[in-house]
């Protein structure tokens, strides 16, 4: 039986919990406690140990999927989550007005593991943007830059099937271009 | 082709009855436009046929034999069928050239194994003449003035302002692909200092990168333009946004490649083994979004070398990831 993990991070709300119930095949397990700090203004119940899902290729072959509590002083859980992962999904809420802080937080809390390892990002919730409202491309793009990445960000709706295979793809398809 | 010459085109596209029509204004023709189920356009092309000048010659017939050498617009005529002729017209006049030219022939590189396939020399295009070149004019413009500025293409508003990043365009982005079609001059498109005086609030806000995505990839359509090399080396620094910007085809595995190192695009082609079109295309939008930018020091490409102990595992999954 081979067995492998992706993560899934970002911070509170951003749809992390959304987009494992997107790709499983099972009924995600999720470790949700009522929110009783400032989540509470965001969702009444938070991931606070993690979410699991989980992908059948075959008999032989299972992705299993795990998403990180967003409340940082969780984070002690990113890291053992993270060891031996394929890739990390980095989710990040796409309205929050702290878009790049939270790029840079989640960026350097897995520096260590993106060094090795791909990550790709989604933006959720860009559909709630006022119209007048842009996601700023260009500023992500030189936030990447500054990290020396050259990671896919896609915009994603975590509820959406397409654009959540669509961003696994590109973290597959970072690891290994040639891969049919 | 003068704007009298292209108004004397629409006149007869929409006029019923006519048979022929010859630009008057040029000394040597260069497109004959005939309509061959009648008597009259049949003689006119045995007449050119026979006169030894070198035409491309535009049929308006519904006939199914018609030689190779006439380009067919079918009837019913419509803006699609226009284009595509047109295109067709734009291919040939590049053929001809390289005839005269006395282009030499593709040598064989014998270090290539026989199963792989030779890359093709990318068609090549002037983006000035088209909506890339105007609206790559513009956005220097806005960035030097530090002034918004103003396309207009007939009744098309487009508004820069580069500082904001952004454009307001008095029109959906879905025409933008129409408005890459045909070529443009000074004279087609005026660009100016200003904003635009818009009576509705129908106008649609988009970031300049992908604003300037999308021109340049429907304006490119597998071609490059003149100032994109061939063979130099760029690099890839940000991802497009594959999930909402228009892409050509396999724009993913393009990008995840060349994201990895500077790359040509032959090369490119090769490990992928891709038509160098969807290259060119995914290449020229990049560079004109600012995703990617040009290497000034070349070094050598080495090929991408996957590790067969994920592949089997890899495999499975995009197909699954593709089929649902």
């Amino acid at each position: 039986m081979r067995q492998y993990k992706i993560i899934f991070s970002g911070p509170v709300g951003a749809g992390k919990t959304t987009a494992i119930q997107t790709l499983s095949d099972i009924d995600v397990v999720a470790t949700e406690a009522r929110a009783t700090d400032k989540v509470k203004m965001i969702k009444e119940n938070t991931t606070v140990a993690m979410d699991y899902g989980r992908i059948n290729l075959d008999k032989e072959t299972t992705v299993h999927l795990y998403g990180t509590p967003g409340q940082e002083r969780f984070n002690f859980m990113w890291e053992i989550l993270a060891q031996g992962a394929l890739g990390l999904v980095l989710l990040i809420d796409g309205k929050s007005p702290n878009l790049l802080d939270d790029i840079e937080n989640y960026l350097s809390a897995f520096a260590d593991f993106i060094k090795d390892n791909p990550v790709a990002i989604g933006l959720t919730r860009c559909d709630l943007l006022a119209s007048e409202c842009l996601i700023p491309w260009s500023s992500i793009h030189e936030k990447l830059r500054k990290n020396g990445l050259s990671a896919p960000v896609f915009q994603v709706d975590a509820r959406n099937k397409q654009d959540i295979n669509t961003l696994l793809e590109a973290l597959i398809l970072s690891i290994d271009p040639t891969a049919e | 082709m003068s704007a009298s010459s292209l108004r004397t085109i629409s006149g007869f596209i929409k006029t019923k009855g006519k048979h022929h029509l010859i630009l008057t204004d040029e000394l040597v023709p260069d497109v004959l436009i005939i309509d061959i189920d009648n008597p009259k356009g049949q003689q006119l092309l045995s007449h050119y046929q026979n006169s030894g000048i070198n035409l491309i010659t535009l049929s308006l017939s519904q006939q199914e034999n018609i030689p190779a050498s006439i380009i067919q617009i079918r009837k019913p005529l419509t803006g699609v069928e226009i284009l595509r002729s047109a295109e067709k017209i734009q291919n040939s006049l590049v053929s001809k050239k390289k005839i005269h030219a006395g282009e030499p022939k593709k040598v064989v590189d014998h270090k290539r194994l026989p199963s792989e396939p030779l890359p093709q020399q990318p068609l090549a295009y002037d983006p000035s003449t088209t909506f890339q070149g105007m609206l790559r004019k513009a956005i220097q413009l806005s960035d030097t003035e530090k002034t918004p500025v103003l396309i207009s293409i007939q009744q098309y508003r487009i508004e820069i302002h580069a500082d904001k990043n952004r454009a307001r365009l008095n029109f959906s982005t879905k025409r933008l692909r129409t408005l890459c079609q045909f070529p443009l001059t000074d004279h087609l498109c005026n660009i100016r200092k200003g904003l635009m005086v818009s009576t509705t609030n129908d106008n649609s806000v988009i970031s300049l990168p992908e604003l300037s995505w999308d021109v340049a990839l429907f304006c490119s359509r597998g071609r490059l333009p003149q100032n994109i090399a061939a063979d130099a080396q760029y690099a890839l620094n940000t991802w497009p946004n594959l999930t909402r910007w228009n892409h050509c085809e396999h724009a993913m595995r393009i990008a995840s490649l060349w994201s990895k190192s500077p790359n040509n695009i032959n090369n490119i082609a090769l490990q992928l083994a891709l038509p160098v079109e969807n290259i060119c295309s995914f290449i020229t939008a990049a560079i004109d979004s600012n995703l990617a930018n040009k290497c000034d020091d070349m070094t050598e490409v080495l090929p991408f070398k996957s590790k067969k102990s994920n592949s089997d595992l890899f495999r499975k999954l995009l197909k699954r990831l593709k089929r649902a």
